[in-house]
């Protein structure tokens, strides 16, 4: 009778030493992988902290340099001026602030983009006082140089690097004469292409609402310039009373039209994916839609509605929201990746795939400040940085920025 | 240090495991009349114990949210632990197995840690003293353990009514849940005010924020009263945590925490605890009736 019982105690114990070993290594291996996961690198939230009341800083862009840490060009508040002054930021690899130049105050209005060529940075910014288009470069170790001032050219509003030429895309305003022009622009700062498109006359005014962009006291609205391969050059900006997507090469040829109302019903991001088709954001008042992968008829003398534009209501998103897009790798493959601001003031991104245009994940930042949408990039990890404009308290614009890693981006793109 | 406490944990494991089935081979032999004094050398007990605790959380990599641009040497944002407290409690099931002087304890059970960290952050205008703004978050953490220590026990002196004994061992806790309660006190001179307030007050689960395991080792002393066939015992413990128990892949995966900067810093607890545990045979209790029938 008694050795039944003792052969079950036994069996209970053994079991019982068996379970005990089990959670012991299993907390080992947590442990061990836990002490694996303490790259400062790969993972990190960084505000930008400044105890002066007085001061607020908005991102504009940001570049990875070549020692895994970042540059930020940010606008900054001065008080020469209505436009914003400049300020430039370099981040060590793990966020943790460098040094920051705040750039003389002759120099205002830094545009997007922070552009690479080669290992050198550069981006435009105006002349407080001529309004003249300045090529600056921006030096790894955070100081900034001018290059030269673009002469004639005034108003600049948004900027790209051409992919093909290894030149600058220049979106500017011409008030004299009421024109959106593009120039195509070197590395030293000589145009090498331009070409000019009527914005209409009569009481239709677009310098009011071009220095409310300016100088962030109104509408920010989506200027943008690129290229889509093969000669063909699009913007959007002003052209016949509209503010419009324009396909054109930088000769005579007739620009093709993407129709828009006002600036009430706009392309709000736009890239170009190969000959017709784009992945696009647009807003239509107040209402934003995201189009993945679309098909547009760029070629010379065509006229459509971004109305005809198809895609994903995004109800979350601020009214006429301000969206950065880009194309990415995640997964292993091409994702399209929409920056954006929601209205409970988170930034968000949201992932779609680009040839079939299906929704493949989104991802939330932010939570008790506000946080806004700046620019983002692909780092050399295979990761994301992101920078936005956080209210720290509340009240004081300061820059933030985030860094996933690659698994992290991975693991919110399904 | 912690593969050293695994091997540690592993032989006692085995050492308890002899004994369990030494314990029952003596049951089986007990009928060749072992003697009183064996039988009292040689035997389990169990019982219960609860008591209270305190703890402290030791920074070993600082982290922030806040990267300071005109004060580069940052350390403005550490935050600052407020060390042993915030009072918590702990509660057991205690079973030893007693040979002379010497005593293997394991007592599985619950505790909850409780440590404490503020920051404060200041604004001010260079040019206009009276635009001022303080802002100081108070963070409570409170994590709850499944806890399983293992400890050898001495009792120098068996005889005397008081018997004192020291215990010296290591422990695996797994984390069951835990919480974070940020309270944000504020003192606004720019909007007119000249005293603080509370603004908000964060209640969130922050289970994600630490890693399930926490090892480490114990060492303490106490004294027992025998009464009856029962031991009431008085004991304070030092438990030294040796692994960080942050989650390093979710540092930032809180929105709400992170959002308002609210890092968690990798970090080691330190907890020293007092309890009160009631013991009993446990051939008292289990084996009387056997005792009786055969």
């Amino acid at each position: 009778m008694r050795a039944p019982v003792l052969h079950s105690i036994c069996l209970f114990r053994v079991w019982l030493l068996g379970f005990a070993l089990m959670g012991l290594l299993a907390g080992c291996k947590e442990i061990k992988e836990n002490n694996k996961n303490t790259d400062p690198k790969a993972n990190f939230l960084v505000i930008y902290e400044n105890n002066d009341f007085s001061k607020s800083f908005i991102p504009v862009d940001i570049q990875q340099t070549s020692d895994g840490g970042y540059l930020i060009l940010a606008k900054r508040r001065i008080t020469e001026s209505s436009f914003y002054g400049i300020y430039l930021m370099k981040a060590d690899n793990t966020g943790k602030f460098v040094s920051g130049e705040e750039v003389m105050t002759d120099i205002v209005n830094p545009i997007n983009n922070l552009m690479k060529v080669g290992n050198a940075f550069y981006f435009f910014a105006m002349d407080r006082l001529s309004l003249e288009a300045k090529l600056m470069s921006a030096n790894e170790d955070g100081t900034a140089t001018e290059v030269s001032t673009i002469s004639g050219v005034i108003y600049p509003l948004y900027a790209s690097l051409d992919e093909n030429t290894g030149q600058f895309l220049l979106q500017h305003y011409n008030r004299d004469e009421l024109k959106t022009v593009v120039s195509r622009i070197s590395t030293a700062g000589a145009v090498t292409a331009q070409r000019e498109f009527n914005i209409g006359f009569g009481d239709f005014d677009v310098e009011e609402p071009i220095i409310d962009h300016l100088t962030g006291n109104g509408k920010k609205l989506p200027f943008l310039v690129g290229s889509a391969g093969s000669g063909t050059y699009y913007f959007n900006g002003f052209y016949n009373y509209t503010l419009s997507t324009v396909f054109f090469s930088f000769n005579t040829a007739t620009p093709g039209l993407l129709q828009g109302y006002k600036d009430e019903k706009c392309i709000s991001a736009m890239v170009n994916q190969g000959s017709n088709t784009f992945a696009t954001a647009k807003y239509a008042y107040g209402t934003n839609t995201f189009s993945p992968h679309a098909t547009i008829n760029t070629a010379s003398g065509s006229i459509a509605s971004n109305s005809d534009l198809t895609g994903n209501i995004i109800l979350e998103l601020k009214p006429d929201a301000q969206v950065v897009l880009k194309q990415i790798i995640g997964q292993g493959s091409p994702v399209m990746a929409y920056n954006s601001d929601t209205k409970n003031a988170q930034i968000t991104l949201y992932f779609y795939d680009p040839t079939s245009g299906n929704f493949r994940g989104s991802k939330h930042f932010g939570y008790s400040n506000p946080y806004e949408a700046g620019n983002f990039i692909q780092t050399s990890d295979g990761g994301l940085a992101l920078v936005g404009t956080t209210y720290v308290a509340g009240r004081f614009p300061r820059i933030v920025l985030i860094k996933m890693s690659q698994d992290e981006l991975n693991k919110d793109i399904h | 240090m912690n593969r050293l406490l695994i091997h540690f944990s592993f032989v006692l494991l085995l050492i308890v495991s002899h004994a369990t089935f030494a314990q029952n081979r003596r049951s089986g032999a007990r009928d060749s009349r072992v003697s009183q004094k064996d039988f009292l050398n040689k035997q389990f007990w169990i019982g219960f114990k609860g008591g209270i605790n305190y703890t402290k959380a030791k920074p070993i990599d600082r982290y922030s949210a806040f990267s300071s641009m005109n004060d580069p040497s940052g350390n403005g944002f550490d935050k600052q632990y407020k060390n042993y407290s915030n009072m918590s409690a702990q509660f057991a099931l205690v079973i030893n197995f007693h040979y002379k002087n010497f005593a293997l304890s394991f007592q599985p059970g619950i505790r909850r840690m409780t440590y404490q960290y503020s920051n404060t952050y200041n604004w001010s205008d260079p040019s206009n003293p009276s635009d001022y703004l303080q802002q100081e978050y108070k963070a409570v953490n409170k994590l709850d353990y499944l806890e399983f220590p293992l400890l050898l026990k001495y009792e120098p002196l068996r005889h005397t009514k008081l018997i004192p004994f020291v215990q010296l061992g290591v422990y695996y806790s797994r984390l069951n849940n835990a919480f974070k309660e940020t309270t944000l006190n504020v003192t606004d001179g720019a909007s007119g005010g000249g005293s603080s307030y509370e603004a908000e007050k964060i209640s969130v689960g922050a289970k994600d924020l630490y890693i399930r395991s926490n090892v480490g080792w114990t060492a303490g002393a106490g004294v027992s009263y025998p009464l009856g066939n029962a031991r009431f015992a008085l004991e304070i413990n030092y438990t030294h945590n040796t692994n960080n128990i942050t989650n390093t892949a979710n540092r930032y995966d809180n929105d709400r925490l992170t959002g308002s900067g609210d890092i968690p810093d990798n970090i080691k607890l330190r907890n020293i605890s007092v309890s009160f545990s009631i013991l009993m045979p446990l051939r008292f209790i289990i084996l009387k009736e056997n005792y009786k029938t055969e």
